[in-house]
């Protein structure tokens, strides 16, 4: 969808049309809710923080600048959110509950071990950390767009990215998900 | 081939950008550290291949709008709300002003054209009584209430009819909307919610009125 498409949507839903409300909601409800959870660690939360960022969205509809895509603007309101959201939760421990996460396919040898530990690498990044890396890695959006959603220079997302790579390689290291390799394997 | 251009090349492999350098190879073979570094990356894009992004619950979209439609009426009726307050606030000051001393201050020092009085005639315009502005206020309270009652009764007909009839069955609910109780509640809710700013509104102007008032009567 480019950003014509956006702005009329945006314009069908600032008129009140409740058929596109229904559609901007279900359009970006995936991915909003999918950070969100990353984020917070915790899906109960994730569902109320997803339902205030919906909230925030179609009060500010009116300030979105339709020159820019809309979906960078939308994620950064979930970023906000979550932040807002973390801050609040302050030193209370975090209700991690990804273990519900299911595999993408069948569970052999010690995949979902290493999925378990993926995940909770991730829960212990810094949340620039884990945002960037979310954001590129599971939702597969560019260095650029995440820098429009971050509001960061492209190359402090880079540095963001690869410092949280080799965090969660060391911790896979560390926890013995890294099997011992041959000197003469190779690599690539 | 360095350490850190090693790093480098396996962020770019990590990036989704196929890397195929021998100096990387052989630097991999010589080098622990990049050797086990390379072979986590590895294992970090199998795990996040293997890994499904959390999907949201089923009726999260439905739940999602709901609120945003519930938020919405509810500004909608804020703004009417005050709307509705101001102009009841400044029909009441204008009612006063007029009602009572006959003609706006300020223009006494104008004495009025005879030519103007005399085209007049007959149809010369008087100002509104309080009761008959008090009639109009009433009016524009019916119409307002009757338009909000219409509109709660048409959301509500038309989420009802979206439901599933399956999750309807434990409500007691009936299949027509013909009684239309509830939304009118609910605009009986929104109505008094928006006289609150109407009542206040007119007392301030009763207020401003009744602290002039001593200073006018003693100088007639």
């Amino acid at each position: 969808m480019n950003s014509d498409d956006d702005a009329i949507l945006v314009r069908r839903c600032l008129r009140g049309d409740d058929e596109a409300i229904h559609l901007l909601v279900t359009r970006f409800q995936a991915e909003v809710y999918g950070l969100c959870v990353r984020l917070l660690n915790h899906r109960h939360d994730a569902e109320d923080v997803t339902q205030e960022v919906f909230l925030r969205i179609f009060r500010g509809l009116r300030g979105w600048d339709s020159r820019r895509p809309l979906k960078p603007w939308i994620m950064s309101i979930a970023i906000n959110r979550c932040r807002t959201w973390l801050s609040q939760r302050g030193r209370r421990p975090e209700l991690v509950d990804y273990l519900q996460d299911t595999l993408a396919g069948p569970p052999d040898d010690d995949s979902g071990e290493l999925v378990e530990e993926i995940q909770k690498a991730v829960a212990d990044l810094r949340l620039e950390y884990r945002t960037a890396f979310v954001l590129f890695h599971e939702q597969g959006q560019p260095y650029e767009e995440i820098a429009r959603v971050m509001d960061r220079p492209v190359g402090t997302i880079k540095t963001w990215l690869h410092r949280a790579r080799m965090e969660i390689l060391e911790r896979l290291r560390s926890r013995g998900m890294v099997p011992e390799i041959m000197k003469s394997e190779p690599e690539g | 081939m360095s350490c850190r251009i090693a790093h480098d090349l396996l962020q770019q492999s990590l990036d989704g950008t196929p890397v195929e350098s021998p100096e990387w190879l052989a630097h991999l073979q010589q080098c622990t550290e990049c050797r086990a570094l390379a072979s986590a990356g590895r294992r970090l894009q199998d795990g996040l291949r293997l890994l499904t992004a959390p999907l949201p619950p089923p009726d999260l979209a439905e739940r999602i709008v709901q609120r945003v439609l519930l938020a919405r009426r509810r500004a909608r009726r804020r703004r009417l709300a005050t709307g509705l307050a101001l102009a009841a606030g400044l029909l009441l000051a204008l009612t006063l002003r007029f009602n009572w001393y006959g003609e706006p201050r300020g223009l006494d020092v104008v004495p009025p054209e005879p030519v103007a009085k005399s085209t007049a005639g007959s149809t010369e315009q008087t100002a509104p009584t309080l009761r008959q502005s008090a009639a109009e206020l009433g009016e524009v309270f019916a119409e307002l209430s009757h338009e909000t009652a219409e509109e709660t009764i048409g959301q509500t007909s038309r989420w009802v009819s979206s439901v599933p009839r399956p999750l309807l069955d434990g409500f007691p609910i009936r299949s027509t909307l013909e009684s239309p109780t509830q939304p009118l509640r609910e605009a009986g809710e929104g109505l008094s919610e928006g006289l609150e700013p109407v009542a206040k509104s007119a007392r301030r102007a009763l207020d401003l009125f009744l602290r002039e008032l001593p200073v006018e009567t003693k100088t007639n």
